[in-house]
């Protein structure tokens, strides 16, 4: 019983630190965050595809 | 904000770190959900209680690795987003479909069955028990399943269309995705060597208990199953191995040629034993590759090719190209990559301006030049060869190992079934050291498949230059680190906690 509870501490904290701390401050999505359609994710990604 | 070649270097590292970390839990679950569900069924069919509470031991060791290691792969995807984030729009609609099933599919699979596995017992019946750890196994298999067939499109990218409106692959045959035969042979290779390695984990273990004369009867049923399963997982993963080889020839030479350090293309091409690569060894001049090798003649025409007379093209057949055997060199490549880069430009401005004639025309020389996209990125030809030393190191050690996991199968097999194997003490001792070297095995494999690729993200289509966010390297450093104190602390939990189980024996553990 002990290790089952000292396992189920170890998901717990792990999960807050995934995805309460290190997703939300460390990995917003990029593309997402910065245009607010696809149309103009499309457009900046072409443009980086074709810039000299 | 330029994407500098530091930036490219951290993202990499960054995304090597936290992939390295997650396979050193991936395998074990993998090879060990099997060997669990062979020792249940062992109890199931005899009724001897002492198979159940072998059963329930490596069990818990597996419970442990898996609470530990559960979720270490969502900092990948996290990193797609952040990091990757060209690539991933430009992947999206591949990678989408397979991940997807994945999710709803294998892994609620998993999921569902573990609670069964790790919490039923006296709950449910025997049988419905047993087919759950069995459902249990399939399940995490078929979860790497997806996700090898998403980088086995990476290396060799098939039964797509190029959307140059929407600048993403989207998927025109599913089917073709998933039986590219990269990813059908990765994904075979992959899984029957997580297999080997759990089977290293339990006779590494079940040695241990010998070395110390505890749990002996345990250890010894324990050595047999793992024995047994690895033995037969290991002639799997040769198979497998070579037809992995035989794909990479056929689609990714220029790995073929890293991994065996082979500059200049021959005919019956041999593949070096042992060797010890020259390190002052430039492109184009005329000293030896090797310091020191022994090779195997014709050995690697015969695996590239499945002919001993085969020609196996060289880096500098590659790099400079080779008319006589139709090899086309590297700045021949990067001249049509501008090319379809250019005709990419001028089919978006063509269409932003309503000129639906040029930009037909546009789209149309695009399309012919297109499957060298990827070349038109790098600055010189140089640029499309991996680290040669680290693919072929990799490559040798993974081999090395892998057939020395065979000879000890056998020895310890032998030696368990004419039960002399308590008196064998440097066997045992090579049992115990041999966890992990399987864990070198798995991590070396992995460089050899990812390093050797470079500098692709997509095979021939997209430089990991251009496949990296513009973002602050600074932002990607700091994370590195933070990643690195994070899986190591997982590490250490997962070694502490496990080596505590392991000494409470069979009959404290439960």
């Amino acid at each position: 019983m002990r290790l089952g509870k000292r396992l189920w501490l170890i998901i717990v904290i792990k999960f807050i630190i995934f995805f309460g701390i290190i997703k939300w401050l460390f990995f917003p999505n990029y593309l997402e965050k910065k245009f607010d359609n696809d149309t103009q994710r499309s457009y900046y990604i072409l443009e980086q595809l074709t810039k000299e | 904000m330029e994407i500098t070649d530091v930036l490219v270097d951290w993202s990499r590292a960054q995304f090597a770190l936290t992939a390295l970390y997650h396979w050193l839990f991936v395998p074990l679950t993998l090879g060990l959900t099997f060997i669990v569900a062979i020792m249940e069924s062992i109890y199931v069919r005899t009724g001897d209680e002492w198979w159940k509470k072998t059963t329930q031991f490596w069990m818990t060791l597996l419970a442990i690795n898996f609470a530990i290691g559960l979720a270490t792969g969502i900092i990948m995807e996290f990193e797609f987003g952040t990091n990757w984030s060209n690539y991933s729009w430009i992947v999206g609609d591949i990678f989408g479909a397979p991940l997807a099933i994945e999710g709803l599919m294998a892994f609620f699979m998993e999921s569902t069955f573990f609670a069964v596995m790790f919490f039923g017992w006296n709950k449910v019946s025997k049988k419905t028990h047993l087919l759950s750890t069995w459902l249990v196994a399939i399940g995490s298999n078929l979860s790497a399943l997806w996700i090898l067939v998403a980088n086995g499109w990476m290396q060799h990218p098939v039964g797509m269309y190029f959307n140059p409106d929407t600048a993403r692959n989207e998927m025109q045959n599913f089917g073709d995705v998933i039986f590219n035969p990269n990813a059908v042979s990765k994904f075979l290779h992959t899984v029957s060597s997580g297999y080997v390695m759990a089977s290293l984990f339990v006779m590494g273990i079940s040695a241990w208990y010998l070395l110390k004369k505890r749990d002996t009867l345990f250890a010894k049923r324990s050595i047999i199953v793992s024995a047994s399963f690895g033995l037969i997982t290991s002639l799997f993963v040769i198979t497998t191995g070579d037809n992995s080889a035989y794909n990479v020839a056929q689609t990714q030479p220029m790995k073929l040629a890293v991994m065996e350090g082979l500059y200049k293309g021959e005919n019956r091409a041999g593949i070096v034993a042992v060797g010890v690569l020259n390190s002052e060894k430039k492109f184009g001049d005329n000293q030896k590759a090797f310091d020191f090798k022994i090779e195997i003649p014709s050995a690697l025409s015969f695996l590239g090719y499945h002919k001993i007379d085969a020609f196996v093209p060289g880096i500098e057949d590659m790099l400079y190209g080779n008319s006589q055997k139709g090899v086309m060199g590297i700045s021949q490549k990067i001249k049509e990559g501008k090319i379809a880069i250019e005709a990419l430009k001028e089919y978006k401005n063509a269409k932003k301006i309503g000129d639906k004639d040029r930009a037909e025309i546009a789209k149309e020389r695009f399309e012919a030049h297109q499957a060298y996209m990827g070349y038109g990125y790098l600055q010189k030809p140089e640029d499309a060869v991996p680290n040669i030393a680290l693919s072929f190191y990799s490559f040798h050690t993974m081999v090395a190992l892998g057939t020395w996991f065979l000879i000890l199968f056998i020895i310890a097999l032998c030696a368990v079934l004419r039960d002399k194997i308590s008196s064998k003490r440097w066997l045992l001792w090579a049992m115990v050291w041999s966890i992990p070297l399987g864990y070198i095995a798995q991590e070396t494999g992995w460089i050899v498949a990812e390093v050797g690729r470079q500098p692709w993200a997509i095979q021939d289509l997209l430089p990991v230059g251009m496949a990296t966010s513009n973002i602050a390297s600074s932002s990607v450093m700091i994370t590195f680190w933070l990643f690195a104190i994070l899986f190591t602390g997982l590490l250490i939990a997962e070694i502490k906690i496990m080596l505590t189980q392991i000494k409470l024996g069979v009959e404290g553990g439960n």
